[in-house]
Parts: C-alpha cells; sequence; structure tokens
C-alpha cells in the first residue's frame, strides 16, 4: 500500500497539536483494540495523532520495564517518540540517531524525509501498521513516530548480540575453522554468508511461534538445490503453528518425516563450515533465532558420521577414521547384547582360554548376565548424564566417582564381573566415536533392546532386532530422501564419500540422492589432469638448477 | 485401518518368529562345567570308563589365580565313571555334578592303548558325533597305558594336562589328527589312520618329581584297531612318508663319534609304477635339507671329500629308517601314507579293476625304490670348535 499521506483517520483530527496533556474525552478507536497476537494488528494503521499512539502504546506496553518510551521535539516543535526495547538496541547509536533528529533543521518533517536526509542509519524501514511496528521494534528495532505522521520508522540499531563467536564446543576440530554459531540469527547468517558471497543464496526469513515471534531463516542456493525439497520445506514449515520456538529441536519434530522414529532426520550443526559444504551440497539448512544449532536437511544415515574435519585432512586418515566409525558404531549397538546373547547361549563361540577367563570373572556374580549388563549400562548412562548437568568442576569429580565405584569397587566386591565393565566402557567410548550426538543418541536407546533381545533369544534374538531395525531405517525417509542412501537405493558415484574420503579433487560431482540442478563439483579435466599427473605439477619450474630436468615435462607430452 | 492391519501383522510375525528359536537353552556360564579333556578307557568287564577334566572357574582366575602347577590347589577336577555306553558313564558323571557338563570347549580327546587295541576306536565316534555340542575338530590322541593316567600328570608348564597335551598335537603343524579326519579315514577301507600316541613320563633332575607329558610317535592303526606304534625315529620317518615334514634331529656315526643334524625341510614324491604284472613298485623320492647343529667328530666339514661321506651317511641313515617304517607298514597289512589313494590319483583305471578290492593283500607285496637325497645347506657358522687347539 502507498501511504496515504497526510489524510485519514476522522477521529484524530482534532488531536491538539501542541504537546502536553491528552484529549481524555475523544475516545478513540485504539481504547477498544484487543488482541492476542501481534499479527492480528497487521490490519490496524498507525495513527497521524502522536498523542493516540501514545496512549494505544502505553496501554498495550503496561508493566514492560524494558520497554522505553521516549518522547523528544524535532526542532522545537514537532513533537516525536522513540520507542524501543532496552537491551535489544545498541544505546549509543540510538542516540546518535536521536541526536540527528533533534538538531535537525529548516525542513518539513515528515518520515520520508527523515529517512532519507537526516539519519544515518543504515537499515531502516517505514511502516503504516502497528503489527509490523511492533514486531520491529520487539525484535530489536527502534521505533520512532512523528506527530501528524500515519507512518512510523524503524530503524535497524540492533544490540549488543550477547555471545560473542566463539569456538563450537560440541563440534571440535584440530584443522579448520574455529567459529561457531551464537544465539544470534544474523550473526550466523553472517557467518554463513562470508563462506558463500553470493546472491544465489537465498536466506528466506520466517516468523515462527503465535507468541515469541522468532525469527527463522531457511537458506539454501537457488539454481543448486532441488526446486521441489524447497518447496517442500518451505511448505512444512509455514504449517507450523506453536507458541514458542526456541531451540532447532523444537522445528526438528514438527518437520520431521517420521515423529516416531529414534535417528534423527536432520542434521545439526555448530560449524558454519560444514553448513556451508551442506548448501553447496544441495541440502538446505535452517536458521533459527536464539540457538546456534542449525539444522541440515535432508539428511541420511551416513552424513551423521561423517565430520568435517575428514575433508581437512588427508583422505587416507579421513578414509581410515571413517572405518574406524564404522566399526565402532556396530560396537556400540551390539557388543552388550552380543556379550550376554554369546556368553549365555553360545558359550562355544567364545575361544576357550577366554572363555575360561569369563568364567572364572563371573564365577563369584550374583546376577545372570543380562542383569548385570543392565545395570552397568543403566548406571553408566546414569553418570554420563549427572557428567552433563553438573557444572565443569563438579563433573571431574562424577567421573572419578564413576571410575572408582563402577569400575573398581564394584568388581572388587564381586557385584559386576571385570569383561563386563570392559563390554560397557568400550561400548561407552564406542558411542563418543560418532560425531554428531543425536545419531548417538539414536544408538545409545537401541542398545538395550538389543540387550533384552540378546538375553531372551541369543544371536537369533539379536538378528531379528538388527533385521528389524535395517526394515525401520530403509523405510526412513528425510525429505522424500532415502535415510539410508547412497547404500540404501545404489547410488554408486556416492559411495565414494562413503567407504572412502576420496581426495576432494577426485569428486567431480555432487551427492546424486539430493538431485541437484547443477551437480559439478570439479571440472572433469582437471580431476584428470590430477589423476594423470599424481598431483599438479608445474610445467617449467625450474629451480635454478640447469642439470637435469624436473621430472614432470615427460607427463605433459 | 491400514495401521491396525500393520500392527496385527507384526504382531504375527512377533509370535511366529520366537517359536523359532526352539528349546529355551539359555545357561549362565557359572551354571556349567567345561569339559576339557575326555579319556576313554576298556575296562576288564567290558565297559567303557570316561574320564573328565573340568577347570574349577573359581581358581582360573587371571589376577588373582596363581601360577601354574606349584602344588596346592588344583585347578582343575577329574571324574570318572563306567557304563555299557559311552553315554551312560557320561551321564552317571553328570548326575554327581552340580554342573552341567558342556562338552563345546573340548578340544582332546585321548583313547586308551587297551581300548584301541582289543575294542577298536570306531564306536567312539557314535557318541561323540551324534550331537553339535561335541566339536569334531578335537584333537585325537592315543595314550600309552591308560588315558586317565594320562590326565592325570600335571605338566609344569601349562594349567591343565589336556592343555599340554593340545598344546603338543598342535605343534605338529599341518598334520592335523583330530576327530573329523581320523573318522574320514576310517570311512575308506583301504587306508588307515594314525594318531599321535602319547605316554607320561617323570621328570628328572629337579628335587621335586613331575609327571610330564610325552610325544612318543604315532599309534599305528589296521581300520580301528591299534596293531603297533611308530615310535622315535620311525615317527619321523612316518610324517616324511605322509608329506607332513616336521623339523627333527638325527644323529650319525662319524669317524670314532657322532655329528647331530637337523633335517630342517624335506619334500617327498611317491609315484607308483607298473613294471612287473599285477605287482605294483612305488617310486618314493626323498629331497632332504639338513644342518648340521653339532660336530664331535672333529672333522673338517669344510673339506669336500668329508662333507660328501657326512651327507652320504645322513641319507643312509634316513633311508634305513624310512625302509624299516615302510617295512612295518607292510607288516600289518595297512596304509597309512595312503600308497592306494596314489594308484588311484594317478592310475584311476587299474585302480577300479584291479587294485581296489584287494589292495591289502597286494600291498604287502608292493615294491619300494626309495630314493633318498640329501643336501646339507648350513654346517654352522664355525668351521670348527672354537676352543680348539690352533696356535702351536
Amino acid at each position: 500500500m502507498r501511504p496515504k499521506k497526510g489524510s485519514s483517520n476522522n477521529e484524530s483530527d482534532n488531536g491538539s497539536t501542541d504537546d502536553g496533556t491528552s484529549q481524555k474525552e475523544t475516545g478513540t478507536r485504539y481504547d477498544t483494540v484487543e488482541f492476542e497476537f501481534l499479527s492480528e494488528l497487521d490490519t490496524l494503521p498507525l495513527s497521524d495523532n502522536l498523542e493516540e499512539n501514545k496512549k494505544f502504546l502505553k496501554r498495550i506496553f503496561t508493566d514492560c520495564s524494558d520497554v522505553v518510551n521516549r518522547p523528544f521535539t524535532i526542532e522545537k516543535d514537532i513533537p516525536a517518540l522513540a520507542l524501543f526495547v532496552d537491551g535489544l538496541v545498541k544505546t549509543e547509536l540510538v542516540e546518535n540517531a536521536l541526536e540527528n533528529l533533534m538538531i535537525f533543521e529548516g525542513r518539513e518533517p515528515d518520515v520520508e524525509s527523515l529517512m532519507s536526509r537526516s539519519l544515518p542509519v543504515s537499515q531502516v524501514k517505514t511502516t503504516e501498521n502497528y503489527g509490523e511496528f511492533l514486531e520491529g521494534v520487539l525484535n530489536g528495532d527502534t521505533g520512532i513516530l512523528l506527530h501528524s505522521n500515519a507512518k512510523g520508522l524503524l530503524l535497524g540499531i540492533r544490540g549488543p548480540a550477547g555471545r560473542s563467536v566463539n569456538e563450537p564446543e560440541t563440534e571440535g576440530v584440530v584443522r579448520g575453522p574455529r567459529e561457531g554459531f551464537t544465539e544470534n540469527l544474523r550473526i550466523n547468517t553472517s557467518l554463513i554468508r562470508r563462506r558463500i558471497k553470493s546472491p544465489h543464496m537465498k536466506t528466506k526469513p520466517f516468523v515462527l511461534g503465535r507468541r515469541s515471534q522468532t525469527p527463522v531463516a531457511l537458506i539454501y542456493v537457488e539454481g543448486l538445490t532441488n526446486p521441489g525439497l524447497i518447496e517442500e520445506a518451505i511448505g512444512r514449515i509455514e504449517k507450523i503453528d506453536v507458541d514458542i520456538m526456541v531451540e532447532s529441536g523444537f522445528l526438528e519434530e514438527f518437520i520431521q518425516d517420521n515423529a516416531f522414529s529414534p535417528f534423527p532426520q536432520m542434521q545439526v550443526s555448530e560449524r558454519p563450515d560444514t553448513v556451508a559444504i551442506a548448501l553447496m551440497n544441495g541440502r538446505i539448512a535452517i536458521v533459527i533465532d536464539g540457538t546456534p544449532m542449525v539444522l541440515l536437511l535432508p539428511t541420511t544415515f551416513y552424513q551423521l558420521l561423517q565430520a568435517s574435519e575428514d575433508y581437512y585432512e588427508r583422505f587416507q586418515m579421513g578414509t581410515l577414521i571413517r572405518w574406524l566409525r564404522y566399526v565402532f558404531l556396530f560396537i556400540s549397538l551390539f557388543m552388550p547384547g552380543l556379550y550376554v546373547a554369546i556368553t549365555t547361549y553360545h558359550a562355544e563361540l567364545i575361544p576357550t582360554t577366554l572363555l575360561f577367563s569369563i568364567a572364572s570373572a563371573r564365577e563369584h556374580i550374583p546376577f545372570p548376565a543380562v542383569v548385570e549388563a543392565l545395570i552397568m549400562e543403566v548406571t553408566f548412562e546414569a553418570l554420563r548424564e549427572a557428567g552433563i548437568r553438573l557444572p565443569k568442576a563438579v563433573g571431574s569429580a562424577v567421573g572419578i566417582l564413576g571410575a572408582l565405584v563402577v569400575g573398581q569397587a564394584a568388581v572388587e566386591a564381586g557385584i559386576v564381573s571385570a569383561p563386563m565393565v570392559i563390554v560397557v566402557a568400550i561400548t561407552g567410548i564406542a558411542s563418543f566415536t560418532i560425531p554428531s550426538f543425536n545419531g548417538a543418541i539414536a544408538l545409545r536407546m537401541l542398545r538395550f533392546p538389543f540387550i533384552v533381545m540378546g538375553a531372551m533369544f541369543g544371536v537369533y534374538g539379536i538378528l531379528i532386532a538388527l533385521m528389524i531395525l535395517i526394515g525401520h531405517m530403509a523405510n526412513l525417509r528425510s525429505f522424500g530422501v532415502p535415510y539410508l542412501s547412497p547404500i540404501g537405493p545404489m547410488n554408486p558415484a556416492s559411495l565414494t564419500d562413503v567407504f572412502i574420503r576420496s581426495p576432494n579433487w577426485s569428486i567431480q560431482r555432487r551427492p546424486g540422492f539430493l538431485n541437484v540442478l547443477d551437480d559439478v563439483r570439479v571440472k572433469g579435466s582437471l580431476t584428470k589432469s590430477i589423476w594423470r599427473q599424481r598431483g599438479q605439477k608445474g610445467i617449467d619450474v625450474n629451480h635454478g638448477r640447469n642439470d637435469e630436468s624436473s621430472g614432470d615435462g615427460q607427463d605433459e607430452k | 485401518m491400514k495401521n491396525k492391519l500393520r500392527l496385527l501383522f507384526i504382531m504375527i510375525a512377533v509370535a511366529v518368529v520366537v517359536p523359532l528359536t526352539g528349546c529355551w537353552d539359555r545357561r549362565e556360564i557359572n551354571d556349567v562345567a567345561f569339559i576339557l579333556t575326555t579319556a576313554y578307557d576298556l575296562e576288564p568287564d567290558g565297559n567303557f570308563r570316561v574320564t573328565v577334566q573340568i577347570p574349577l572357574a573359581g581358581q582360573l582366575g587371571g589376577a588373582k589365580g596363581g601360577g601354574g602347577g606349584s602344588g596346592g590347589d588344583k585347578t582343575y577336577y577329574i571324574d570318572s565313571d563306567t557304563g555299557r555306553t559311552i553315554r551312560e558313564a557320561s551321564a552317571k558323571v553328570q548326575a554327581r555334578s552340580s554342573r552341567r557338563l558342556f562338552s563345546a570347549h573340548r578340544r582332546v580327546v585321548i583313547i586308551g592303548e587297551d581300548l584301541a587295541r582289543t575294542h577298536g576306536i570306531r564306536d567312539l565316534f557314535e557318541a561323540i558325533s551324534r550331537f553339535t555340542e561335541n566339536r569334531i575338530t578335537s584333537y585325537m590322541i592315543v595314550s600309552k597305558g591308560k588315558a586317565a593316567d594320562l590326565l592325570n600328570t600335571d605338566p609344569p608348564l601349562e594349567r591343565f594336562s589336556g592343555e599340554a597335551i593340545r598344546e603338543m598335537a598342535k605343534a605338529q603343524g599341518r598334520a592335523v589328527i583330530n576327530i573329523k579326519n581320523v573318522a574320514q579315514e576310517l570311512n575308506t577301507p583301504y587306508s588307515d589312520p594314525v594318531i599321535l600316541y602319547l605316554g607320561k613320563k617323570e621328570t628328572e633332575g629337579g628335587s621335586d618329581k613331575k609327571t610330564e607329558i610325552q610325544l612318543l610317535g604315532y599309534a599305528h592303526f589296521k581300520q580301528d584297531k591299534m596293531v603297533d606304534t611308530f615310535e622315535k625315529d620311525k615317527a619321523n620317518a612316518l610324517n616324511l612318508l605322509r608329506k607332513h615334514s616336521r623339523p627333527y634331529d638325527i644323529v650319525i656315526p662319524f669317524g670314532q663319534k657322532h655329528i647331530s643334524l637337523e633335517m630342517t625341510d624335506a619334500r617327498t614324491t611317491i609315484r607308483p609304477v607298473f613294471k612287473a604284472k599285477n605287482n605294483v613298485t612305488f617310486q618314493i623320492k626323498v629331497w632332504s635339507k639338513m644342518a648340521v647343529m653339532e660336530n664331535l667328530s672333529g672333522s673338517d666339514l669344510t673339506d669336500p671329500v668329508i662333507f660328501r661321506q657326512v651327507r652320504d651317511k645322513a641319507s643312509e641313515s634316513l633311508r634305513q629308517t624310512l625302509l624299516e617304517t615302510l617295512k612295518q607298514i607292510q607288516k600289518y597289512k595297512t596304509d597309512p601314507i595312503d600308497l592306494g589313494k596314489h594308484i588311484w590319483r594317478s592310475h584311476p583305471g587299474k585302480w577300479q579293476s584291479t587294485y581296489r578290492h584287494d589292495w591289502r593283500d597286494r600291498m604287502d607285496k608292493a615294491d619300494f625304490d626309495l630314493q633318498v637325497q640329501t643336501d646339507i645347506i648350513q654346517i654352522g657358522y664355525i668351521s670348527s670348535n672354537i676352543a680348539e687347539v690352533t696356535r702351536e
């Protein structure tokens, strides 16, 4: 809508221009406005009578001690009002802006001219309705209302961000960027933008939460990401109707494909580099204000087993580390269950001398192996939980207690056997090798059904449970992408990033299962020449030695 | 509706799957007694005596458990009973045991010499192989004297006598003589098994005597009955003939004294040739490599003449033992070195038409063309004793 300058609002014509007190008898239409959500005010226009506005704002912000309502005067006689939330704005800059307004001279004070001439603020927006105005103010903008102007100004001088950009705590690396996301949406998007400086990287804004009005940005790369996928993600987000949105977990639960699966169908990352790589693979990132955790979707299972550092160090190491994770994935899932199953059903499977060691350790244990396993696993989980919630200083005490009480005293007292302690410890370590925490939780939970099945039906039971598990995983989808791809529906070209970590120059195409629009990653000719020369070789590099040619010339011929 | 059907399907699947497990055979390790070794003997009245060796789990402990066999509390116990069948005897042992006897970890089976000689070993396979719990890859051993006596030794280096026996059997390398292999050899009417032959022996020299187990050689079987033994050099010669050469030492007289040689490696070929009608000659060639380990003769082995003499002596000595071994094989009309199989492989037609039916009778008439060739590959790193007087 175009601003209807100066006209309108019949009730407010009579408003006395001079400041000072009220016109109480004129009962304005704002007196009766009741609303529950800000969006209901989108149809309520701002008044060009400042007093009316002031009165209405005062009413709706009753008892809001953090909302500052600062009347001031522009050039002696034009009353104006600044409205902002203390703490959300950068106070010095606001003061600077107000100073500019107060000494503004000679010009007719209408919003447009203020905006263009006297406000040294880069982000300024005008609005005509209360809904937008209040939303801006509550998001940290500074709202300015002028007398006889039915338009409000929103100065985007957002304030102290809170935490500064720190090293991500949940995804540490030895080599790689040390920036992590913060709780501030803008900082987070800027961290991503810094890595993808392209207008094609879109950050589509949403506001989620009926009451919380949380800004959310959906980031994708236009012309790369599958448009169907973007449409699907937007569609799912738009359906959400909830009062508050504080963490990525809230959003994840609303938009995931299978609400009851133990497996996470979205990846969570604190690292801008991880997000940037994901975007370049044709995935979508969702940044939510108020949390450093960014959702990446769609996510397949193997992506939960990869860390960004796999790509930063040498590819051989990346490959070995990946296989280590795959092995330990199975250990963390099966080890206690298999131990119980084999010792109680298939004693013949254990090498004799090992069996004798186990038998002698178990000789005085009062519990069957299952009970022992459950006791230990539950204790371990409790210890881990206690360690996470406690302050760091006390946390280490828990570790010591756990090691002493569970590890040693229990064995010496003959309550649990030493092999079981080893099994539980290895299992615990194994679950830490999985880089994504949400992926590890799934395995931690599923361990228990495996123990129970192993205890009831032996290895046969474990196999049944495994079948069910594989069936379930094969059935899962993340935004339409099969969860086990590229293994589930076999996609041979993408397998090079699963079983091995191919060298960066050799991955010519983006993962096939994401149906990207542009799948060229590395130009084929480059890959070819690196492959042929076993690296890049200069043609004419001469290190000042004339006695022999530097071996690479031949390759070029 | 679809969900309900699905739920029903899952419930049926679970209900079907669960009974497939068969019986509820959960046994905690604490409730099981592992049989480590079983010894089978023949009682004078014709019954079987079954003796089992069972480790005591409480005594096995890694950290607290004491060392090997230093007196005091044993890490195992031995129980025994008799019965008309092997099962009956072991059931009696089971009846007085608080734990279930579990034989899946039995790795050695010992057969008493009496049982092997008079009753034959074929009946044993019945009880052993009928149930999967008994593993048929257990080593088979024939003991000199009673099998139970072999169990009652306490070899100082191992925790259990059964373990010591197993280690010795394992050290035989490729020539694995286990229940399965013996049974296979018993399957064919024209070849015979050999089984390791062990006896006990008091240790010498130490102040407290221990009974140790000693590898004596092979028990010589004719089908399932033991007829003789191959001991000492004959056992090694049998190894060569069976193409499972293992390093062993020979001593040859040379000059006034002796030379000790180690045969490090050998290769054997056996080729049947049919020169005379209806009679087969086996061309047996043995190439052996030897190393001089000790030379008391004082001769200089670097001298080519002496070197050749030593070599020929060694060949001759090896040839003699090989011939003696072959003679013993023929004497009992047995075929533990698979001579019949060699004919079968090289001349299948002939084997089928003439030799197969009465192989054992033809066997003892077979001729042997035995060639032994020895290389001395090493005479050690000194040419003469370093303590020899070399300076005037």
